[in-house]
């Protein structure tokens, strides 16, 4: 170990806490579920409401107790039936494959989209 | 002839270890967090032969272990990760101003930077971006871990292109 690579560590460390924090400090729960395949909208379907939905016949979502995750999806690699599940702001589920976002977004926020777009 | 029996070893080192890494049965739930254990292997090509090499060793390895474990989108991601890591690593290991463990920290933040980017133009979106912050944080980790065996595999190694 060298002094660089403590300096680099910290440096990063930091930037990394930092990153962190700003992302989940100020989320608050959000209200719908995006649906966004190939950069498309798919659908939008509220949290507040259980239910299963297929999308387009690749992936299942399941939406209980106000939060969503996902329970099926055709990919072989399954990255995102392992991922938790999402409920505040901002927070998604990648599925890679099928080139599909889910997104949680707070409908009484639109400023903060436009901060971050 | 001695070059390429040398690097065609290392190569199948790096699909032991990727083999390896297939095996293990602990899924994170965070997307695209991994040891890496194959680029134990590319660290050390790097450091005993050079950019070049290393290049060549870790493109194969990627190739084959995409047909063997993965599936092409996999290939896709891991070549531009491996790709810039590889890129960022030779651009400092020489200056003797970092450590291999520096050197292999580097290398894991870029290779999660590749693959970010990789994700952006295929979705289409920045919401990856989200992940950012854990996966710097599971960078600093991998790279340290990385670091600290691809020293240890270098002093197995002496007579090796020393």
């Amino acid at each position: 170990m060298k002094k660089n690579d403590l300096i680099l560590i910290l440096t990063v460390g930091i930037v990394a806490v930092l990153a962190f924090i700003a992302f989940n400090a100020f989320s608050t729960e959000g209200d719908v579920i995006n649906v966004i395949i190939d950069g498309q909208q798919y659908g939008t379907f509220p949290l507040g409401k259980d239910q299963v939905i297929d999308i387009n016949g690749t992936n299942t979502l399941e939406i209980l107790d106000n939060t969503a995750r996902m329970i099926h999806a055709n990919c072989p690699d399954q990255l995102c039936i392992y991922q938790l599940p999402i409920s505040k702001n901002r927070e998604n589920i990648i599925c890679l494959p099928n080139r599909m976002i889910l997104e949680v977004v707070s409908e009484d926020n639109p400023e903060y989209d436009a901060i971050v777009q | 002839m001695n070059r390429t029996a040398h690097l065609g070893m290392m190569v199948t080192l790096a699909l032991i270890f990727s083999y390896i890494e297939v095996l293990i049965p602990i899924q994170l739930p965070i997307p695209g967090v991994k040891l890496g254990l194959a680029n134990i292997v590319i660290v050390v090509v790097l450091y005993k032969w050079g950019f070049k090499e290393a290049f060549l060793v870790s493109t194969i390895r990627v190739i084959i272990a995409g047909f063997l474990f993965g599936n092409p989108m996999m290939i896709l991601y891991s070549l531009a990760g491996c790709t810039l890591s590889i890129i960022a690593m030779s651009l400092i290991y020489k200056r003797n101003s970092f450590s291999i463990m520096g050197v292999s920290i580097l290398g894991a933040i870029f290779h999660n930077i590749g693959q970010t980017l990789v994700a952006i133009i295929v979705l289409e979106s920045f919401s990856i971006i989200y992940y950012s912050a854990i996966l710097l944080m599971s960078a600093l980790i991998t790279g340290l871990i990385i670091g600290i065996l691809a020293q240890q595999l270098m002093r197995m190694m002496k007579g090796i292109r020393d």
